[in-house]
């Protein structure tokens, strides 16, 4: 071994040890990219789960248009006589539907049509539009709360304590099957909801985009249903509520959400950069919904109704149902169509 | 050197004495260096324990609290209405201040160990999820946590903006940040905390283990003095061999040094143990379920009309409390704490009433009483309940923690001077024994 050789051995000994040791120059390792969290809501399923199997949809006998109920009745029953020995109207409704019927925590009451609906109908038959108990109560606790046997008490006993439920209730004639409707108070329907710049003005111009429903809705199936200009499928995905729905829609991972339009004006209400946008893809006519026991009040309800709309009126302009479009939903949704009521007697 | 050559040297007395001498020495020098780094071991691990371990756990533990506090501070301030109330968002500024800062903390004090670190599976106590997050390096945690933070305050700060407008979309926005704290970041932190729990555990049971080689190693040493005090004695019929006999003294003195040292930081080191990081671990546990059980009623109230959930994890946290306080009560010896932890116990009941009436007035349609019983400033509101409940576990973490620190700091001081003060003795006692024996070995020269 020569000298060099030596010193050369030396070295690389020196190295080693050094390395070994971690002595010698610091070595700063590069910072591993962290992955930044995306915040989802819990529930969101991209792309939706398939559609269950369709199930056979019994039509019961007498509904042949679920727009149809009870001609306008007097101001006495046994029910309507309930509510005024209690001196309160039990009201079950969301509180969450921006426009409709919402709890307002600045002003803390509630606010929306048809907490404006429902005061006059307190009005009529408390005399005090304020005498109303509001019970928050969402879509899965409708049945309960509604349905009755034939001697007009609850099947469920966990059933909600109101005498009627409102929250952009659709009428459909199953649901007749298990409860009763006023009649016909707000002509809704599924649209859609986008960016404005997003140049999508129909659900045919969502081929190749993504469109989010509330899990297990209806809605989903009529995005599933489209028939898309461009020939690409749309993405159809689910979140537990329309309003997480919304939120996708801002953080940018769908580019629509689909249901009624009297919802979706709510959510366009809260940001200038999303509309409603398209035509109706279903009606969803919206109802108050009633026990089938209730007669009494069902028939007074939809006199009162009746004198909300301006039934008998020519010009519907001064009506208070014009009153209450123009103050709540006309901006977001445009000029409305007063509802005709129909009824089954 | 021929082999019968050397037997004739070996039959000598002189060479006889040359190799117990020889003997002697390496007997001296194996229990000296195995019983020095035996002793050293030992204060190392204390080091990293009292230096490192433990503070990170305890930084682990801070994450996880503040993430958790500032979640349920959020939900109060909601319920609120409009503009939060000053104190609840300087509470809330604060959580997040301290959430940052000891997150930053942990990444500096785990870099100072193995930034590589994958620690075992930790154990479980009360979590629903049977199968906790897989082990993964602690600097990732950590780095998920600190980019979740900052996009945690931004959804806050959207709700707020959101919310002072009176508009729906702030409770969704504060339910979108409930939800990425409670499903994202505090398993993380949880995970963390476990993951650092189980390597402090580690330490601590490495800084438990008897010196079973330093420890007979030094005996054999003091039995081969002996020995050779017998035999000299019975050879030279002189009664004492004043240096031998100093040798053993001084192998004595430091054999008892290893033991004592090493058997009370042992004892205080177990007690770092027990009466510390098992208790913090229990209570910490009961902290959170009180701490979610208190975001879980305000978000019932915020969602109301579709809160059966909320309702059903707040009763399961309650339960989860009830357990780990039984659990910590039958853990803790100390009076201070089981005074806290009995106060904390005693606060359930009257923390479900409370619950009970919020749920029955919201019920009966008076949100606003509702809120009023839920976050009211009244002592009976479930807000000061949960409050008090969180002092009390505070408190009682506090004292377990100030047991950890006292008992690992008195163990770092029994090890202070032993393994210095153990070598030079048995240097000493080497020394003796040669200077004991040359001047015999000098007379057959």
């Amino acid at each position: 071994m020569n000298p060099r050789q030596r010193t050369g051995l030396a070295s690389l000994v020196i190295g080693v040890l050094l390395a070994a040791t971690g002595c010698g120059e610091t070595v700063v390792p590069p910072a591993a990219p962290v992955p930044v969290p995306r915040p989802l809501p819990d529930g969101v399923h991209d792309p939706a789960d398939p559609p269950p199997p369709a199930t056979t949809t019994t039509n019961p006998s007498g509904c042949t248009d679920p727009r149809d109920s009870y001609r306008p009745g007097p101001a006495h029953g046994l029910k309507l006589d309930a509510i005024r020995a209690r001196q309160s109207l039990r009201v079950g409704m969301g509180q969450t539907t921006y426009l409709m019927s919402y709890h307002d925590p600045v002003k803390s009451e509630m606010t929306g049509f048809e907490v404006d609906l429902v005061k006059e109908i307190a009005k009529a038959i408390l005399g005090d539009p304020n005498k109303i108990t509001y019970v928050a109560l969402d879509t899965p606790d409708w049945k309960a709360a509604l349905e009755v046997d034939q001697d007009g008490t609850l099947i469920n006993k966990n059933g909600a304590d109101i005498d009627m439920v409102l929250g952009a209730m659709t009428m459909t004639c199953e649901r007749w099957a298990t409860w009763a409707f006023s009649t016909e108070y707000l002509p809704a329907g599924q649209r859609l909801l986008v960016r404005q710049d997003s140049g999508i003005k129909e659900i045919e111009d969502m081929g190749g985009r993504k469109a989010c429903a509330s899990t297990g809705s209806t809605n989903l199936r009529y995005i599933r249903e489209a028939k898309p200009t461009n020939g690409k499928p749309i993405g159809v995905v689910s979140a537990n509520s329309e309003t997480d729905c919304m939120l996708l829609l801002q953080a940018g991972v769908v580019d629509g959400v689909s249901t009624d339009d009297v919802i979706l004006a709510g959510q366009a209400a809260q940001d200038k950069n999303v509309i409603v946008t398209g035509r109706f893809i279903v009606d969803e006519p919206c109802g108050i919904g009633m026990r089938r026991s209730d007669v009494d009040l069902i028939r007074f309800v939809n006199g009162v109704l009746a004198q909300i709309r301006g039934d008998d009126l020519a010009d519907k302009s001064g009506t208070l149902w014009s009153q209450f479009y123009g103050h709540w939903l006309k901006d977001p949704l445009g000029e409305g169509t007063v509802p005709t009521p129909r009824y089954r007697d | 050197m021929r082999l019968n050559q050397l037997k004739r040297w070996a039959r000598r007395t002189e060479s006889k004495l040359l190799m117990i001498v020889a003997g002697l020495v390496v007997a001296g020098l194996l229990a000296g260096l195995t019983g020095s780094i035996s002793l050293a071991n030992r204060a190392a691990v204390l080091d990293d324990v009292a230096g490192r371990n433990g503070p990170l756990a305890a930084q682990a533990l801070d994450i996880y609290h503040s993430l958790a506090d500032a979640d349920a501070v959020s939900a109060n301030a909601f319920l609120a209405g409009g503009a939060e109330p000053p104190e609840l968002r300087k509470r809330f500024q604060d959580s997040v201040g301290l959430a940052a800062s000891a997150i930053n903390t942990a990444a500096a004090l785990n870099r100072s160990l193995d930034p590589g670190r994958i620690p075992a599976a930790p154990a479980n106590d009360c979590r629903s999820a049977a199968s906790g997050p897989a082990a993964e390096p602690i600097a990732l945690r950590l780095g998920r946590l600190s980019a979740g933070l900052s996009v945690y305050t931004g959804l806050i700060e959207t709700a707020r903006t959101y919310n002072r407008q009176g508009l729906p979309l702030g409770s969704s926005y504060l339910n979108l940040a409930s939800t990425m704290i409670r499903r994202d970041m505090l398993p993380e932190a949880r995970a963390l905390y476990d993951d650092e729990s189980t390597l402090l555990e580690a330490s601590q049971s490495r800084a438990r283990e008897l010196p079973f080689v330093a420890l007979p190693l030094a005996l054999l040493l003091i039995a081969a003095l002996i020995l050779v005090q017998v035999t000299e004695r019975r050879r030279t019929r002189r009664m004492f061999n004043v240096s031998l006999l100093a040798a053993t003294l001084t192998a004595v003195l430091a054999t008892i040094w290893l033991a004592v040292a090493s058997l009370s930081a042992i004892s205080n080191a177990s007690a770092s143990g027990t009466d510390g990081t098992a208790q913090v671990r229990v209570l910490a546990g009961a902290r959170t379920a009180a701490l979610q059980a208190r975001t879980n009623e305000a978000v019932a109230l915020i969602s109301s009309g579709n809160n059966a959930a909320y309702r059903a994890a707040f009763d399961a946290q309650i339960v989860c409390l009830r357990d780990q306080l039984t659990k910590a009560k039958s853990m803790v010896s100390q009076p201070d704490t089981i005074s806290e932890i009995d106060a904390a116990s005693g606060r359930l009941v009257p923390w479900q009433n409370a619950h009970f009436a919020v749920g029955e007035t919201e019920k009966a349609g008076d949100y606003a009483k509702a809120v009023k019983t839920a976050i009211g400033p009244t002592p009976g509101s479930s807000n000061s309940v949960a409050g008090a409940v969180d002092d009390h576990l505070g408190r009682a973490i506090g004292q377990a923690g100030a047991r950890f620190d006292v008992a690992v700091h008195d163990a770092r001081n029994d090890l202070s001077w032993a393994p210095a003060g153990f070598a030079a003795l048995i240097v000493l006692t080497i020394a003796l024994a040669v200077a004991g024996l040359w001047p015999r070995i000098a007379e057959y020269r």
